[in-house]
């Protein structure tokens, strides 16, 4: 597992630049019959028995686009997904291999305060500057930059790897940091398919909280709802029976996850949400626990089995 | 017939004005208004089906309430700063009965730096009470900025409402010039409220690609650092690569770029992620569409006097012009 997330970690997956993890995701799912839409979302489906379902994450994840190089040499950028109030003193690396650091003008805090200094001018305008924190494990936890990201995409490569039965889709979606997402995939599925969103989860497991109400090692947060999604209740039901076999923490999550767009889409759909619990949410350094990815993808499993 | 354009009323959700020149000028091909106000024109010609798409909205004013004495009072449709819109002319409903935005006498104002508030500000049409008022403006009528039209300096042109009739104009000329191809043109409606009509038109012509064609916010007043200034008038077309409200295809925007270098055409890309367009809503129309965005620099965007370069509007029709014929 920690292999498969260094292997995600390491292709760009900026918001519209996702070629290369687009790529990867090809290779890895290769036994399965690829399609992309529009927006090369990329839809791979293990043709089964039974009722469809979709299990459906982000491709993309937080990142930073060059916006300007001044006559210096040093670069500004804009953010897409991340705080760029929580990016000062943070490497970068372009994808031609050169490798800078984030730093902010003297008493400000503005994104357009911020630059990058690359050392030379190797950067161009509109390309994406990636995050150069590759995770490391600790124990049964990884940390690193955009890492409940990276484990809602393994635990959806593990269950697609797995030799179930039921027909599913397998979608990872493009561009879809922004909040709205295209969900024109959904017309390419048949109409009765279920969707299952695998996100991250906000992990309060820390200091200074005195109800923990999601934590790391606690299993698969299974989402009640969330800012724009209230779940399937039949979905929600079926999930909770597998609960004697995988560990499945409730949860109302402040978030506003992928799972709206789809319930309300295409005329409707049966939509939950699943979330791999995240310490540091959205912060510069996530930690998750193998474990819990393992969970997430176990869970999504029993859904595959006919 | 830019001037022709920018001087129609269109405030958003009353398009009906620019709605009707514009679909004068496209009178020899097919037209119709769907049920939010946008305009569609279809060429019906062959190859890749396009869709070009620019709003006909324009902020403006609604008319909330007329007082005994016969001041209006009313509310700003669409972004407006309060601060712009003081002591500037207004024409008000079908009958256009000019009026003046006015406030309290600076002379009566407590010392106080922050901006007024919309109620603190009222519509002068110099009626002396409410029956004299009533009998030219009813409630809920809309008003606009008054019509100004002004070439000045290095080839600029300031008018209200270049955001966005300088994009529906370059579309008209588009049509012209590719009369034969399959082109789609949305002349939308309720951009300025929410990037509204584009999301009905997109899911009516279903098209295989989709073009934005916008003015965008110009900030190069006082460029001493060039990180803040969004985009520059006169330095060309501007590329948007992400904004509030879309990650636009970069397919699209490199076969731009292409056509740009090919011909020589100057483009920037808008160096800023703020600000929201149409594509968004094309962008998730349907199934899917993959859609970028063209604009002009346009300074004092929201304001009676928006001004672009004309050069970077002839660049821009050339460039689309030029992009249509390369992607064939």
């Amino acid at each position: 597992m920690y292999d498969l997330i260094l292997e995600l970690a390491s292709k760009c997956a900026a918001s519209g630049c996702e070629d290369d993890i687009r790529r990867y995701l090809e290779d890895k799912l290769s036994s399965l019959e690829i399609e992309y839409d529009a927006h090369k979302t990329l839809i791979a489906h293990k043709k089964g028995k039974s009722s469809p379902v979709a299990i459906v994450c982000g491709m993309d994840v937080p990142s930073l686009f060059i916006t300007h190089i001044e006559d210096s040499g040093y670069t500004r950028f804009a953010t897409l997904g991340v705080d760029h109030k929580k990016l000062s003193g943070l490497p970068v690396r372009l994808q031609n291999g050169s490798r800078g650091c984030i730093w902010c003008e003297k008493d400000k805090d503005e994104m357009t305060d911020m630059f990058i200094d690359f050392g030379e001018n190797t950067a161009k305008e509109a390309e994406p500057a990636l995050i150069d924190m590759p995770p490391y494990k600790r124990g049964n936890l990884i940390s690193g930059f955009a890492l409940g990201n990276y484990a809602a995409q393994a635990a959806v490569i593990e269950s697609a790897l797995f030799d179930s039965e039921r027909d599913a889709y397998f979608v990872f979606l493009s561009r879809s940091q922004l909040g709205k997402f295209s969900t024109g995939f959904m017309k390419m599925l048949p109409e009765n398919t279920e969707y299952i969103c695998v996100e991250k989860s906000d992990s309060n497991d820390f200091p200074g909280e005195k109800t923990v109400i999601t934590g790391v090692g606690g299993g698969v947060c299974l989402r009640m709802m969330d800012k724009s999604l209230m779940p399937s209740r039949s979905m929600i039901e079926k999930a909770l029976t597998f609960s004697e076999s995988v560990r499945i923490t409730k949860e109302v999550s402040k978030r506003n996850g992928i799972g709206g767009n789809l319930q309300m889409a295409s005329g409707g759909a049966n939509v939950i949400s699943l979330g791999v619990p995240a310490r540091y949410c959205d912060e510069i350094c996530e930690t998750v626990s193998i474990d819990d990815i393992k969970e997430t993808a176990k869970l999504l499993i029993k859904f595959l089995e006919v | 017939m830019l001037e022709r354009i920018c001087g129609a009323s269109g405030v958003s959700g009353n398009e009906d004005e620019v709605r009707d020149l514009l679909k004068d000028m496209c009178k020899d091909y097919s037209t119709e208004t769907d049920v939010m106000g946008n305009l569609l024109v279809e060429t019906g010609g062959n190859g890749k089906k396009i869709l070009l798409a620019a709003h006909m909205d324009e902020v403006g004013f609604i008319i909330s309430g007329i007082e005994d004495n016969g001041f209006l009072r009313f509310k700003t449709v669409g972004g407006i700063d309060i601060g712009v819109i003081i002591g500037k002319r207004v024409i008000i409903g079908d009958k256009k009965v000019p009026g003046i935005i006015g406030i309290k006498a600076v002379h009566l104002q407590k010392k106080d730096d922050s901006a007024p508030a919309e109620d603190e500000l009222y519509i002068d049409i110099g009626a002396e009470n409410k029956d004299e008022a009533s009998a030219v403006v009813n409630l809920g009528d809309y008003a606009s900025f008054e019509p100004l039209f002004v070439k000045f300096g290095n080839n600029l042109l300031a008018s209200k409402a270049l955001d966005d009739r300088a994009g529906c104009a370059v579309l008209t000329e588009e049509l012209k010039r590719n009369a034969g191809k399959n082109l789609c043109l949305a002349f939308t409606a309720q951009e300025e409220v929410g990037c509204r009509g584009a999301a009905i038109a997109a899911e009516r012509f279903q098209p295989d690609v989709a073009l934005v064609v916008e003015t965008t916010i110009c900030q190069d007043v006082f460029p001493t650092n060039l990180n803040k200034t969004p985009t520059k008038l006169g330095e060309g077309p501007v590329l948007t690569f992400l904004d509030r409200t879309s990650v636009p295809d970069r397919e699209v925007i490199e076969s731009l770029t292409e056509t740009a270098r090919k011909h020589k055409i100057p483009f920037q890309y808008k160096k800023t992620n703020m600000g929201g367009t149409d594509a968004g809503s094309i962008s998730r129309a349907a199934e899917g569409i993959p859609t970028a965005i063209v604009a002009l620099p346009c300074r004092n965007l929201h304001s009676p006097v928006t001004v672009i370069s004309l050069d970077d509007y002839n660049n821009l029709i050339k460039l689309i012009d030029l992009w249509l014929k390369d992607i064939g």
